[in-house]
């Protein structure tokens, strides 16, 4: 595990349409296989920086440099740091009425490849992955998200994370709202993704749930925009328990 | 040869330019193009020098006078049973200025489901098609058309008919390719319980031009008519969608509605809707509703966010509007054959 997948130096990012800056030059490195962890208070900046990492226009970068599998990707837009093999697992999934999650995630995965996939590999390829997940197969032929569950939801990322295989994938609060059987199900799913793909994972949480069964690298606390202690896994307990009180200072 | 068609039947400001269509450059129509049919068994095909059903029509008078002139034989095809087959009407349309006229007549209690495939084996020329239908007492019609033409070409699809108690009339309409087209459907819901049902999805670019005007004119107790359009405009192309719900004193309990879902993909396109409803009569129930405008930032970051190019993204869009029309069809070989063109 010694490639540098990611590799975030001095990043700073403000709102596109405002000055207030939410990341204060921020530094961190994932190799490849790695699992990380971000931890934070609320309003620390933890979404910011997935959906940055990501390419959101909707985050302006205004210092720093991004560079994931060895090229500089800080001025790519989303589509293209995607094909590269980084994946956002959304806090909140956007509804796409009109477009079936079957759809959505056969014209993600030729848009990635630039192949036509044959449709009974990926029915079944699909079929298979929504086992996993204890997915209604119906789901498949549902409009994206619309009327799904916040569980369904959540799985629906899992599946398309599975689905499109990504060398790092970011999670952004996955297993937030979900009841114990959901969060353990997503928990299988990010399992499974390790061991198939093999993968480096960036979660971002508030709890330990979905952690447990994962071997976490390391863990970061991010405080108002930057990244103000870095531990093992027992950070994530010791912070459970005695909280952000003593990074707040 | 200037011509107005597609004229709403309570005009508006004239200067919005929207009341009716103005054609510049109309030629005249010549002979009738090639017209393949395949007629299941139990629906008899006749041929008349003239209309034998009496009705408006969508596009109106001028249109039908123009259609008139090509003294076009009309292809009336009748049925008195419940026909599970599909007639298939496959149009040819040459690059010369051709008309072709159909009627379509349901007896009571029959059904006929009636598939039009207009194509062009050129990619310039005009085309006019007149289609007019009678629905008898708790009959069904159901008319699948789909336009597939030259990117040159010029095309007027002209629909009018009548019907009796409990008729109901389908019509699906796909726009997929074709220069400017015209369109119209007028549908006389005079009888009780009578009813229309239209689904209309087309897909737009460079400087075409779809031009609609439907007119459901309600008199019958408690008839009723759903109007749904939906549709994707890129780079310049034109969408003008004259749709009016024409409650007349008598129709108590009548129902109408018509729902817009239109998708601007570029800032050039030009989309123009004179949603319409006329009410003379207090005991009815007429809505109208639409969806405008172009994909949200969240929910193209999230498309991008796995690798969809924007214009992959307005391709999807595109293909979803017309397959959800298309997934109505009730014909599964048709189904797929429409599916085939996206």
């Amino acid at each position: 595990m010694s490639d540098k997948l990611l590799e975030v130096k001095g990043l700073t990012a403000c709102v596109e349409d405002e000055d207030k800056e939410i990341l204060h030059g921020l530094d961190l490195t994932i190799r490849a296989g790695e699992t990380h962890v971000i931890m934070g208070p609320n309003g620390a900046g933890k979404s910011t920086l997935g959906s940055t990492l990501m390419g959101d226009p909707r985050y302006k970068i205004t210092g720093g440099s991004i560079e994931f599998q060895g090229e500089d990707i800080t001025e790519l837009t989303t589509d293209k740091i995607a094909k590269m093999g980084m994946f956002l697992s959304f806090q909140n999934p956007i509804e796409v009425p009109g477009i079936t999650l079957a759809n959505f995630i056969k014209t993600a995965i030729e848009n990635k490849t630039g192949e036509r996939l044959r449709f009974w590999d990926f029915k079944k390829q699909l079929s298979e992955t929504m086992k996993i997940l204890n997915m209604d197969e119906s789901y498949a032929d549902r409009d994206l998200n619309v009327g799904f569950s916040g569980g369904e939801k959540k799985k629906a990322e899992i599946l398309q994370l599975l689905m499109l295989k990504p060398a790092f994938a970011i999670l952004d609060e996955t297993d937030s709202g979900l009841d114990v059987d959901a969060v353990r199900t997503v928990s299988q799913g990010i399992e499974e993704y390790k061991k198939t793909v093999g993968g480096a994972l960036m979660i971002i949480t508030h709890s330990t749930r979905i952690l447990e069964a994962l071997d976490v690298d390391a863990t970061h606390v991010l405080v108002d925009g930057k990244i103000v202690a870095n531990g093992d896994a027992s950070y994530i307990d010791e912070i459970n328990e005695n909280g952000f009180e003593k990074f707040l200072k | 040869m200037d011509m107005k068609m597609n004229q709403i039947p309570a005009l508006t400001w004239n200067w919005l330019r929207m009341n009716e269509a103005v054609v510049t450059d109309v030629n005249e129509l010549q002979g009738e193009s090639l017209l393949e049919v395949v007629t299941p068994a139990g629906i008899v095909e006749k041929s008349n020098q003239d209309f034998t059903i009496n009705t408006k029509t969508g596009m109106g008078e001028n249109m039908e006078k123009l259609l008139h002139s090509a003294s076009v034989p009309v292809h009336t095809f009748e049925t008195s049973e419940q026909i599970a087959e599909v007639l298939k009407l496959d149009y040819k349309f040459d690059g010369n200025a051709t008309a072709n006229a159909v009627e379509l007549k349901v007896a009571d209690n029959a059904e006929m489901t009636v598939f039009m495939n207009f194509r062009s084996e050129e990619e310039t020329g005009d085309a006019a098609v007149e289609t007019r239908y009678e629905i008898g007492e708790n009959a069904h019609l159901t008319l699948i058309q789909v336009q597939y033409l030259g990117d040159k070409f010029r095309f007027y699809n002209n629909i009018g008919g009548e019907h009796a108690e409990n008729g109901k009339f389908t019509l699906i309409q796909l726009v997929l390719k074709g220069d400017k087209s015209y369109y119209g459907n007028y549908s006389g819901l005079h009888a009780k319980k009578s009813e229309l049902e239209t689904k209309i999805a087309y897909m737009l670019k460079d400087e075409n031009l779809l031009d609609m005007n439907y007119h459901a004119d309600h008199t019958g107790k408690k008839s009723n008519c759903d109007i749904q359009v939906s549709g994707v405009l890129r780079n310049e192309s034109r969408k003008l969608f004259r749709g009016t719900i024409d409650f007349h004193r008598g129709c108590a309990g009548a129902v109408g509605a018509e729902m817009e879902d239109v998708l601007l993909m570029d800032e050039s396109v030009r989309n123009q809707t004179i949603p319409i409803i006329l009410c003379d009569e207090e005991d009815v129930s007429g809505t109208h509703g639409a969806s405008i405008g172009r994909l949200d930032d969240g929910m193209m970051f999230y498309m991008q966010s796995r690798g969809i190019e924007e214009e992959a993204m307005y391709e999807m869009m595109a293909r979803a509007k017309i397959e959800a029309i298309a997934n109505q069809i009730p014909n599964a070989d048709i189904k797929e054959e429409v599916l085939k063109l996206l």
